[in-house]
């Protein structure tokens, strides 16, 4: 059933960008931390683990989880210079540090390989299961998402999760009430840092093959779509945002085989609507089409 | 939480009724090929032109009868020149529209990953463009109609050492898997003919400036600079080399190993400043493809890519006949059987694959650019 | 390469950045967000200037001020339609922003649509470049500095001498002060947007010039922009023009130099020259935008 295959494929695909798109969901819906270079992320999710399983050997597991340490340690890193300045600081310096380290894969070859990308990327359990890896991997993907899930609502529920979003909504009243801001916001980034990582690392594994032609600013974009669309605060919001999204980029393939309009327009178009759905959202329907959970906190009343 | 429950329910029945739709349309009479084009992202310049030259071989592939009585049909989808999309091409191509062979592709980095996973699938990949030596190893079912990096550096590194003399040598070509082989490739050349590679530059694609690329290359004076560009990277190098004051064949020459991929646009807006450049062009001496292409389309083709985007669709079609099955493997199989019946239009026409379905032969036409026009050139 | 050379090469980039700079200082200075589609808006205007220039055949100064009105109108359409709305409703600073990337995405994608990605070149003679103390310059480049000395003239005669500039210090100075003084602060920001993207379009048509013009121009060039906005002192128009030389000069002297001397340790070890990768050329501005931000965020001329 090859059509079965591809509808695998892409809820496959839906999971991955799930995932991506909470990690992001996290730092802008909850703590209000704009970035525009969520690829990154990714992106050293995906070379960290690819390149450690496949030139230094370790097993894959390994290879996933100093994936998310590496991307979450730079989640750090790059929360340092900017953890005490305002919201446009670090928007710009996301969306620049996403594309240092697309340069980075694309000029670094004794590491990376630079152009050429990494090949041959082995699969968990590859030899083992044959005819449904396929089926494997979606359910893999989805047993993740799920954990994921799980772990980020009870990081949100929480008081950190409190706290985060105290500094989304004012954070002078928070510094004021003694709550260490600085330090929240590092602890943020390196969360999103390790979620996407995850992400990047699970899709590096998935496709067999990432290049740096993989990670470009496009990736960042789409995933900002998911979140605005699919509500910000709320990662079943996340979730959905990235099967809508992830579901209308590759539909308009579908469209383009039936309606005589040429590829060029086509991606155009397509981008054109992800960019106005984004404006018309923050417009007339902020919260999403799943708005965030008011919880009340028995605690506080 | 039962609003996204519904939601992803009308998605699936959304896609499944689109692929049905696909299904159904799969049951027509005309027999389908796949072909995988950048039509958007860096390199969608060259989309449309190698499309067009697809759909002419097409047309006189009908002409001529079909293939098994039946109409040759392509199926065209978008690589937006990046692996992800790419990917979700060659998919929808062999999983939806259940295709026999694949062919197109422009990158080597975007079609590497789709050749590992038809190599898989069993669907041979006939490439038209992509030109990695590492295509060699993956599979039987990889194909290619041109041929690989080491071939053609070797090509235009023995044309400057003969033309020119020289011994020292600036190398510039850009940082995608395609400009960097090739420039080993021409490095390791001009090692084995005794010369020295003084400067490499790898410059990145989509830029608008190469000002410092261009002192970069310089910096050691070399005596004799080879490149290659696509056409956009092309014109800004040319037109700010020429600004620098950097353009002197007469003193320095200059060497391009696809000087029709190069300079696609700056033949058209500068031609003034590349006169005197050599270089390479995979063209037919004659240029009858060029002649139909222009009666069809109205315009030349700006590269040899769309001859050889030509040739892969004739090469398939006339497999299919051979054959007379459009099964994968007995298509792959009469792919090796062609070459003493088809003269292709690119690379001298000799369409011989090497045991591993590699191109085995190339011609280049020597060409120097005289008032914006390529004229043969012969070294003395 | 000659040290004039450098120099030359670093005054025409800070010239063509600090026409872009200028703006999104002005609008962050004014309305407390950086503006992401900027830098698009610069681009689409090119496109508007290329399409009167060589399609309608109108002579080039007047495309490019036509074109400049035009996208300067667009920006107050924009202002009125969504960002008035968006004032009036209290919405935060962060949202704008975000409202700006999605726009500077559908920009970006218009002009793909209508222009194609197929890039332009403004059709301009290619002149062997004149000579001047050793630096090779074009004539096209002479006039682009010319044009940039003319417009920051202007921009400063615009700031001290009319009613607008005035105006719009008293905003800057003191929001709620200028409220009350009666000062119509809708029109004066109406007319900011306005200023902002019509010396966008002056100095994206510049680059167009100099370079190309294609639809990712303005992504291009955000983060230069970006940075010599920041390194000059956000909020500040002439220290937007400072920080866009100062960069300017940091890319072409940072590019040019060889490290291998100082690895070398006095000759002690021999490592060659060690240049900076081309490859790495764009990540300038961003390690230079960390430093800023380490060592002084407000910038050169920003107050601590």
């Amino acid at each position: 059933m090859p059509i079965a295959n591809f509808t695998i494929y892409l809820f496959t695909m839906f999971g991955i960008y799930a995932l991506f798109a909470m990690s992001l969901n996290l730092q802008v819906g909850y703590a209000g931390l704009v970035n525009f270079g969520q690829v990154a992320f990714f992106a050293l999710g995906a070379y960290t683990s690819a390149l450690l399983v496949v030139k230094a050997g370790l097993p894959i597991a390994v290879g996933i989880i100093a994936g998310m340490l590496a991307s979450g340690f730079f989640g750090c890193l790059l929360a340092w210079p900017t953890k005490s300045l305002k919201s446009d600081y670090w928007a710009i310096t996301t969306l620049a540090a996403g594309e240092v380290i697309r340069l980075f894969a694309l000029n670094e070859k004794w590491l990376t390989e630079g152009p050429f990308g990494v090949m041959n990327i082995p699969q968990p359990l590859e030899g083992l299961i044959d005819k449904y890896y396929n089926i494997f991997y979606f359910i893999f993907v989805l047993i993740v998402v799920a954990v994921v899930y799980m772990l980020l609502s009870m990081l949100t529920d929480s008081p950190f999760g409190r706290n985060l979003k105290a500094i989304r909504d004012a954070e002078d009243l928070s510094k004021s009430l003694g709550k260490n801001t600085q330090k929240i916001k590092v602890q943020v980034m390196a969360i999103g840092g390790l979620v996407a990582g995850l992400a990047g690392a699970i899709f590096a594994h998935y496709m067999v093959y990432i290049s740096p032609e993989n990670f470009r600013p496009l990736e960042t974009f789409l995933i900002w779509g998911m979140i605005i669309v699919g509500g910000r605060a709320n990662n079943r919001g996340a979730i959905l945002g990235a099967v809508v999204i992830q579901t209308f980029y590759v539909s308009t393939r579908f469209v383009g085989n039936y309606v005589p309009i040429g590829s060029d327009l086509m991606s155009a178009a397509r981008m054109i609507v992800i960019g106005l759905l984004m404006v018309s959202f923050l417009i007339f329907r902020p919260e999403g089409l799943l708005r965030e959970r008011k919880k009340t906190y028995p605690d506080e009343v | 939480m039962k609003k996204s429950l519904v939601f992803i329910i009308s998605v699936t029945l959304l896609i499944s009724s689109f692929m049905s739709f696909g299904t159904m349309a799969n049951e027509g009479k005309p027999i389908k090929i796949g072909l995988l084009v950048p039509m958007t992202g860096t390199q969608a310049v060259f989309g449309q032109d190698m499309l067009a030259a697809a759909k002419l071989a097409v047309e006189e592939t009908n002409e001529a009868g079909g293939v098994m009585g039946r109409p040759l049909e392509l199926i065209v989808e978008d690589t937006e020149t990046r692996p992800s999309p790419g990917m979700n091409a060659a998919k929808k191509l062999i999983e939806v529209n259940d295709v026999p062979i694949l062919t197109g592709g422009f990158s080597s980095g975007v079609s590497m990953p789709i050749a590992e996973y038809a190599q898989k699938q069993g669907v041979p990949y006939l490439l038209a463009v992509p030109t990695s030596p590492d295509f060699r190893h993956v599979g039987k079912n990889i194909l290619s109609v041109t041929v690989v990096d080491t071939f053609k550096g070797k090509a235009v590194a023995d044309f400057a050492v003969e033309d020119s003399g020289k011994d020292e040598y600036a190398l510039m070509f850009m940082n995608n898997a395609f400009g960097q082989k090739l420039m080993e490739a021409t490095e390791d050349s001009l090692e084995e003919l005794g010369a020295e590679v003084v400067t490499k530059v790898s410059y990145e694609l989509g830029k608008v400036d190469y000002k410092a690329e261009l002192r970069r290359l310089f910096k050691n004076d070399p005596e004799a600079v080879i490149g290659t560009w696509y056409s956009k990277e092309g014109l800004v190098t040319i037109k700010q080399a020429y600004q620098l004051g950097l353009v002197n064949p007469g003193e320095v020459p200059w060497y391009v190993a696809e000087v029709t991929t190069s300079f696609a646009d700056a033949l058209k807006e500068v031609p003034e400043a590349l006169t005197g450049i050599k270089g390479l062009d995979p063209l037919e001496p004659k240029q009858l493809f060029s002649k139909k292409f222009e009666e069809k389309t109205g315009d030349k083709p700006v590269t040899a890519f769309a001859a050889q985007y030509y040739d892969a669709v004739r090469m398939i079609a006339m497999a299919m006949n051979f054959a007379n099955s459009t099964e994968p493997e007995a298509v792959r199989k009469a792919l090796f059987n062609i070459d003493d019946w088809y003269r292709g239009v690119s690379y001298g026409g000799d369409k011989r694959f090497d045991e591993d379905g590699m191109q085995a032969h190339a011609a280049f036409r020597k060409v120097i650019i005289e008032d914006g026009e390529l004229v043969d050139y012969k070294v003395d | 390469m000659e040290i004039s050379q450098i120099i030359v090469n670093s005054l025409i980039r800070g010239a063509e950045l600090s026409l872009l700079a200028i703006g999104l200082t002005m609008v962050y200075d004014i309305l407390g967000f950086a503006n992401f589609a900027h830098t698009e808006f610069a681009a689409f205007g090119a496109f508007l200037g290329f399409t009167f220039n060589s399609l309608l055949g109108i002579n080039l100064l007047l495309s490019v001020v036509l074109a400049a009105l035009l996208t300067g109108l667009i920006g107050i359409l924009l202002d009125l339609s969504i960002f008035e709305k968006l004032r009036a409703r209290n919405a935060k600073t962060l949202t704008m922003m975000i409202i700006t990337m999605g726009m500077g995405i559908a920009i970006r994608n218009i002009s793909r649509l209508i222009w194609t990605s197929s890039t332009k070149n403004f059709p301009m003679p290619l002149l062997q470049p004149l000579k001047i103390l050793g630096a090779r310059i074009t004539r096209v480049q002479l006039g682009i500095l010319f044009i940039a000395a003319i417009s920051m003239v202007a921009f400063h005669l615009l700031l001290h001498h009319t009613k607008f500039g005035k105006a719009l210090r008293a905003i800057s100075d003191n929001k709620e002060l200028a409220r009350a003084s009666a000062i119509d602060s809708a029109k004066m920001v109406q007319w900011m947007w306005f200023v902002a993207y019509s010396y966008a379009v002056i100095g994206g048509t510049m680059l167009a010039i100099e370079h190309l013009l294609y639809p990712r121009l303005g992504f291009d060039i955000i983060i230069p922009v970006f940075c010599a906005a920041i390194l000059g002192g956000i909020g500040n128009p002439y220290g937007a023009v400072l920080g866009a030389l100062t960069l300017g000069f940091a890319e072409n002297v940072i590019i040019s130099l060889d490290f291998g001397p100082l690895f070398s340790l006095g000759g002690l070890f021999d490592v060659g020259s060690l240049q900076l990768s081309t490859g790495y050329k764009p990540a300038i501005s961003f390690m230079i935008l960390i430093l800023v931000l380490l060592i002084k965020p407000t910038g050169i001329l920003g107050e601590n």
